[in-house]
């Protein structure tokens, strides 16, 4: 992949993040630095989610852009970048957790101090907007069944990568996630009847 | 020669095939920043290649930072102190910018691996390189192989530094950020620079020695340099075939240098250029030396 | 994605906190996935120092120089680092050019398998150059493209030469020590082509006191090709491995070892650098 930078021009902090990645590609650090000014908060927040250990978090991010600086030629060019580099990062999270068996993950369910059994008003406009349908029906689900869902669906994990980042078994990652769908299914296919 | 010299040149001489490539120079600096003029083939390059210790003069003594390196020893001392670019300078297959300045610093003894790399990030920075360090040294510009190969001259700040046409390639807004890293270098080192640029040694220089065919023919301050140009600048709506030399300016007038301005001509402040354009044409002189 | 709907700030503030309910956050980081807009103010909620270590640490990974194959096993060996990157940098001891030697000494190897003359007179005529060619390319103005500079720094060329010509010598003659493994009838001879080996690198390093690494190489070859030639054409390969010859190997290279010594503080070049 050429960069601009290969003919010479300086690296523009207003590129969009498909050019300053093939600018990465030709070997451009500066290209390198806007990206990471761009997306490593976000996915440190991200991380830290569901690693409470500050250690982890710092290491997975390293390894993360140094993934981005060596296999900034690999990528396709579809879809987002951000979603490429969470895509890098959940992974090494998760083969971070292989074998240790301290508990680094923090519960999804766990997280909030004082949560309302019932969705908000709040949370009904954010979920109608980015999913729809799919929101409300994920509302009804029970936590662990939703931890399973979002590890799988939305973070585009494994059963067994899920359940490793839950800390449960495989066999009941894979159990609560059937259940999950058949839930969802069932409440999908009711609402539109 | 002073005490104070950081470089004692006496009756250097080299010749190459036959050629004299340096005639008997004499020659000491001080810390400060000096330019070296002179045409193609006038003995810049050797001159500073003997400096650098890169190379041997057939006759002549050498003294260096307070020391006449004879033994390998004494030759590594003061190659410790020194930085030296080249005129041309090629890179190994395969190196990054920072590759090829840290390889370098551990050439000039840098054995540490974090302060090493700090210093080629210092260094880098200074030449307005630090995002492009990490491509391949191959896929940069001229101008920016030149300023890696200043960047390494400048490791470890050298009590002597010897540039061999640093800013050639470099384009004009560079160079102007250039000169301000120079500036600073000569307030604490020894300086330097052979150059066919006379804006770049106006700008940077308090002295200036012009070399044509091996021998020296001026050696003083810049502004004395100019100076022997007063009255022998003018400018004409056309060529002034009196002139020695002429040419067309940006602001469509012509600049005409020569012997002596015509009476009643409309005469301009001399350049440096305008100095050393005259002093070349000047064959009848042999050395001008600054009182 | 919606063009027109962002995060409220106050939420970003809580997820960064971790306040923020699990559906908050899922729609959110869903969201943030496609919005740039979002991201960038996430931002001003996250701590920098931890980033800006972090961000230290990416740089020095990206700028760091990887160490090839024969660094690291020179460093494994104990070397220290900055003599493995020296040694290393020599184009004779990167990677591809033992790869490159590996595959041509195999072909030289099976040549000489059928015991035929002229196999047996191409294994004799490459095995003792491998080294010489290794130190030939170890060093100098026509293999080093940044050359002069590399003269005026303070590390000793003598020693630069030296521990090049070391794991030059340990890279290659395993390798042509395997080749010779190949080769018919030579318990004797899989070893006997040693001592024109060392004999002719220590020549090649005298040598290189007076003149380019690359034209002694050069000089040599072509002096041994002849050899090798005459030999051959005598119908007999083995001869320049006589008896009476390896003695005049081992007494000139002893001998261009003394001169070595003798001139290695010439090593750099003080003369006319051509």
């Amino acid at each position: 992949m050429i960069g601009a930078t290969d003919f010479g021009m300086q690296t523009d902090p207003s590129w969009e993040d498909p050019e300053l990645l093939a600018a990465v590609a030709g070997g451009d650090l500066g290209a390198m630095r806007v990206l990471y000014d761009r997306h490593a908060p976000w996915l440190s927040a991200r991380l830290t989610r569901r690693c409470n250990s500050p250690e982890a978090v710092a290491d997975v991010l390293q390894d993360t852009f140094v993934a981005l600086w060596k296999g900034a030629e690999r990528w396709r060019g579809d879809g987002e970048v951000a979603a490429w580099l969470w895509g890098i990062a959940i992974r090494r999270l998760v083969s971070r957790l292989r074998g240790r068996r301290e508990a680094l993950v923090l519960p999804l369910e766990e997280v909030a101090a004082a949560r309302a059994p019932e969705p908000s008003a709040e949370e009904r406009v954010l979920l109608g907007l980015e999913y729809g349908d799919l929101g409300t029906a994920l509302m009804k689900l029970s936590p662990e069944m939703r931890a399973v869902v979002q590890a799988t669906v939305l973070d585009g994990l494994t059963t067994r990568e899920a359940a490793r980042l839950l800390g449960i078994p495989a066999n009941t990652a894979k159990t609560r996630l059937h259940r999950a769908k058949a839930h969802l299914r069932q409440d999908l296919t009711e609402g539109l009847a | 020669m002073t005490a104070a010299a950081t470089v004692g040149l006496t009756g250097i001489t080299k010749k190459y095939h036959g050629t004299t490539a340096l005639d008997a120079i004499d020659l000491s600096f001080q810390p400060g920043i000096t330019g070296l003029l002179g045409p193609n083939g006038a003995g810049k390059t050797t001159l500073l290649r003997i400096i650098a210790t890169v190379l041997a003069p057939d006759t002549g003594n050498v003294r260096l930072l307070g020391r006449t390196p004879a033994t390998p020893d004494e030759l590594a001392q003061v190659r410790r102190r020194l930085g030296y670019q080249p005129q041309e300078m090629g890179f190994p297959r395969a190196f990054t910018g920072f590759g090829f300045v840290d390889y370098m610093a551990v050439l000039k003894e840098w054995t540490a691996r974090t302060p090493r790399h700090d210093e080629v990030r210092r260094v880098l920075d200074l030449v307005d390189l630090g995002d492009v360090a990490t491509k391949r040294v191959r896929a940069l510009s001229g101008g920016q192989r030149r300023r890696v190969a200043l960047a390494q001259a400048m490791l470890g700040d050298p009590d002597l530094m010897l540039l061999d046409e640093p800013t050639t390639g470099v384009d004009p807004e560079q160079r102007v950020a250039l000169r301000h890293v120079l500036s600073r270098a000569g307030e604490r080192s020894t300086v330097l620079l052979s150059t066919h640029q006379t804006e770049d040694v106006a700008a940077l220089c308090d002295r200036v020695v012009v070399l044509d065919q091996g021998r020296i023919r001026f050696d003083g301050a810049v502004q004395d340099l100019v100076a022997t140009a007063a009255g022998r600048v003018w400018l004409a709506d056309a060529p002034d075939p009196a002139a020695r030399a002429s040419w067309r300016t940006g602001t469509g007038k012509h600049r005409n240098v020569g012997q002596a301005a015509p009476p009643g001509s409309e005469r301009t402040e001399p350049t440096l250029e305008d100095a050393y354009l005259l002093l070349l044409g000047d064959r009848a002189r042999t050395t001008e030396v600054a009182a | 994605m919606n063009a027109i709907w962002h995060v409220d700030d106050a939420l970003l503030e809580r997820y960064v906190r971790g306040a923020a309910g699990p559906l908050d956050a899922a729609s959110l980081e869903q969201h943030l996935t496609g919005c740039a807009d979002c991201r960038a103010r996430i931002a001003t909620h996250v701590e920098v120092a931890p980033l800006e270590m972090v961000w230290s640490r990416v740089r020095e990974q990206a700028q760091a120089p990887a160490p090839s194959l024969v660094e690291r096993l020179l460093t494994r060996l104990g070397v220290s680092a900055s003599d493995a990157r020296i040694v290393a940098v020599a184009p004779s001891l990167r990677t591809s050019w033992l790869f490159g030697l590996a595959v041509t000494l195999g072909f030289v190897g099976l040549g000489a398998a059928n015991g035929e003359a002229r196999g047996l007179a191409f294994f004799l005529l490459v095995a003792p150059l491998v080294p010489v060619a290794g130190v030939a390319f170890a060093y100098g103005p026509d293999v080093d493209p940044s050359y002069e500079v590399g003269v005026a720094v303070p590390y000793s060329a003598a020693r630069l030469l030296l521990l090049r010509t070391a794991a030059v010598l340990a890279t290659s003659l395993p390798l042509v020590l395997a080749a010779a493994l190949l080769v018919p009838g030579l318990s004797w001879t899989a070893v006997t082509w040693l001592l024109p080996a060392l004999a002719f690198t220590a020549l090649t390093l005298a040598a290189s006191t007076w003149t380019r690494p690359t034209f002694a190489g050069v000089g040599l070859g072509i002096a041994w090709a002849c050899a090798v030639g005459a030999a051959a054409l005598g119908q007999d390969p083995y001869a320049v491995l006589a008896p009476s010859l390896l003695r005049v190997y081992a007494v000139v290279g002893i001998a261009a070892v003394l001169v070595l010594r003798l001139r290695i503080r010439r090593l750099t070049p003080l003369g006319s650098l051509s």
